[in-house]
């Protein structure tokens, strides 16, 4: 952050899970889910994480018929929770992210990442969010 | 493979150290009775006695389950050696209760009910020196360029930890310490030492003949891998949503510091139960249990904020960071060993790290500090209400290391300090939504998540996300200026961060 320069995103470049994590709620976001349900959450992230498995760490879930869960995920998520997101009142089930906050975290990440960053993490907010419209319907 | 290169080098350590102890030890007919301060008495059969018997374990009454907490609650002095005893009873009591709460309908597998107690003893073996403490140090070391842990939190993975690139589907999930406790579990030195064990015994205990290291230390790890769906639950009491390890840090720690936790176990105890679904079969609980599951939630947030993140307790852990430079950088090595080595973490305590070895070096100066309890001070404290607006909250959660590194830089060159006489801390937050992840059953066949049953576990995640506090220390006397120094660093930040006066009053400068 101390560096004003925008940096291409090199492949060395440390991206912390929990930065694409942010880039990919932001997303989200910005494009009219500010609200996800923390368990659905984990669930889509778990069904999702193979498939996108060149943005993110090894990532390993354990399922139950339930949900899925994920020690580093929820570290990450954590880590954001009252500082980049909100768990708002009054059930706290729901990260919440205002789309104007969303667009500073964008821009932020862009900034540090590389516009390429953004790109690569399109693809996987959009199944994201298909998987969440699907599950709504659903249930 | 990185993950074998390490193996041997810690088979290397090993064998000599187990070769000697094999000469020494003798079989014993009865097992032994320990007296604990949390679990009252309990039975450590002769293998098991075998095991703590064994220097690697006794090198466990030497690391301070709390770390650096001593030098502020004066009580917490245990060791991980009784903790690690403490959980192998704990998972006992957990076996009992879940074949007793069956009436006879689950048969528990006699192999993997040692294995169990087995892992549960073993599964801090690896630590290093105040444990998670050195841990946040070592899982940054690199071997020829690349991280070799990472603990998992990079993202792209032409840099993420080696060894969770190479296996991972056991170690994606798991933490250095755990990774190094499989890895030395997984040698040859250990599992020859294991045979001769077995060797001693199986004529008491034919099942021990089955026992396999590999499935053990999995179960350390929390991967199925060699377990199996079907029988996660066994490693769900080693490493799961409410675990032996938690059972019994929570309730020992509460009792060392003196803090005043609630959990009731022996509740808990009586409302267990192994919920099948799918093949998949989980511990969990009936629904008179989740209460106690809250407790656990509730008992670990406390702990954070009360001791693992007390100001104090961080800024000891602030020295100890530095002396862990300090000494990686070659100014003395504890025992000749070198701490750019993960595996000399498995080899050195407490005590090594502040005994006198390090005579007439920069790392003495820092050990006598730490004994003498001269500790950093408070200059700032950044939490949820000292943020002037939303923004600078973003932006002071996306500093980053080097960032970090600058700001202790701007202030002490401003100030005309040392390199090192200021010190940014921002403790991680501790995970709390786990637990929440336990299956409840409402009625045979009928269940659900404490989770959703009742949000617990986001409560908890709330609470420690707003109740996250970060500290500027410094060893200054005058910790108003610094104080002053530091904030007005961070409003010039590129993402300026600005601070009102609450991060002044709260350090009580």
């Amino acid at each position: 952050m101390a560096t004003q320069t925008v940096s291409p995103h090199a492949p060395t470049q440390v991206i912390s899970l929990r930065d694409t994590v942010l880039g990919l709620i932001s997303l989200m976001a910005s494009q009219g889910r500010t609200r996800v349900p923390i368990t659905e959450f984990f669930k889509i992230f778990g069904d999702l994480h193979e498939k996108f498995s060149s943005l993110l760490p090894p990532m390993l879930f354990t399922h139950t018929a339930h949900s899925a869960y994920s020690k580093q995920l929820d570290d990450a998520l954590q880590s954001l929770v009252g500082y980049s997101v909100e768990l708002p009142n009054p059930t706290l089930q729901c990260i919440e992210l205002q789309d104007q906050v969303a667009k500073r975290h964008l821009i932020w990440l862009e900034k540090k990442f590389g516009r390429n960053f953004i790109d690569c993490l399109e693809p996987f907010a959009r199944s994201f969010l298909a998987e969440l419209d699907s599950n709504q319907r659903t249930s | 493979m990185l993950e074998a290169k390490l193996r041997t080098r810690l088979n290397d350590y090993l064998s000599p150290l187990l070769n000697d102890y094999q000469k020494k030890i003798t079989r014993r007919l009865e097992p032994k009775i320990f007296r604990d301060v949390i679990w009252g008495f309990h039975n450590y059969r002769p293998y098991e006695i075998a095991i703590i018997d064994l220097p690697l374990f006794q090198r466990l009454r030497n690391l301070f389950q709390t770390s650096l907490a001593l030098f502020t609650y004066p009580c917490a002095v245990h060791s991980r050696f009784e903790h690690s005893l403490g959980v192998a009873s704990v998972a006992s009591r957990l076996l009992s209760a879940i074949e007793e709460r069956s009436g006879g309908h689950l048969d528990l597998n006699p192999v993997m009910k040692l294995e169990v107690r087995l892992a549960a003893l073993l599964h801090d073996l690896a630590h290093g020196p105040f444990s998670h403490s050195s841990e946040k140090f070592y899982e940054r070391l690199t071997d020829e360029g690349f991280p070799i842990f990472s603990h998992n939190r990079i993202s792209n993975r032409r840099i993420t930890g080696r060894l969770n690139l190479e296996r991972p589907e056991l170690f994606a999930e798991s933490s250095a310490s755990e990774l190094l406790t499989y890895l030395l579990l997984t040698t040859d030195a250990f599992k020859t030492f294991w045979k001769f064990v077995v060797g001693m015994y199986e004529r008491d205990e034919p099942s021990l003949r089955e026992v396999d290291p590999e499935r053990m230390a999995s179960m350390i790890l929390g991967a199925d891998l060699k377990i199996g769906s079907h029988g996660r639950f066994y490693r769900e009491i080693v490493n799961g949503p409410f675990d032996a390890d938690k059972l019994d840090y929570l309730p020992r720690d509460g009792y060392f510091t003196g803090l005043d936790l609630r959990v009731d176990i022996e509740r808990l105890l009586h409302t267990l139960k192994v919920v099948t679904q799918d093949s998949v079969r989980t511990l969990g609980v009936v629904t008179s249990g989740s209460s106690v599951l809250e407790q656990v939630i509730f008992a670990k947030s406390q702990l954070f904020s009360s001791v693992y993140h007390h100001h104090k307790v961080r800024a000891a852990h602030q020295l100890l960071l530095q002396l862990l430079r300090t000494l990686s950088e070659g100014d003395s090595r504890p025992r000749g060993l070198d701490l750019n080595d993960p595996v000399s973490y498995t080899i050195l305590d407490d005590y090594d790290l502040l005994g006198s070895a390090h005579a007439e070096s920069k790392a003495e100066t820092i050990v006598t500090t730490i004994k003498a309890r001269r500790l950093p001070k408070r200059a700032l404290v950044i939490t949820y209400p000292c943020f002037a607006d939303g923004e600078s909250r973003e932006n002071f959660n996306r500093l980053d290391e080097d960032d970090v590194k600058l700001i202790e830089a701007q202030v002490e060159s401003e100030l005309n300090l040392h390199p090192g006489d200021v010190m940014v801390d921002i403790p991680e937050p501790p995970r709390v939504f786990g637990t929440g992840q336990a299956l409840v059953e409402l009625a045979p066949g009928r269940t659900m998540l404490l989770q959703e049953l009742y949000p617990a576990g986001a409560w908890a995640k709330a609470y420690v996300g707003y109740r996250r506090v970060a500290y500027i220390f410094t060893t200054s006397v005058d910790r108003r200026k610094v104080g002053l120094a530091a904030k007005d660093a961070l409003r010039k930040l590129a993402d300026p961060i600005k601070l009102n006066e609450n991060a002044l009053d709260l350090a009580k400068t």
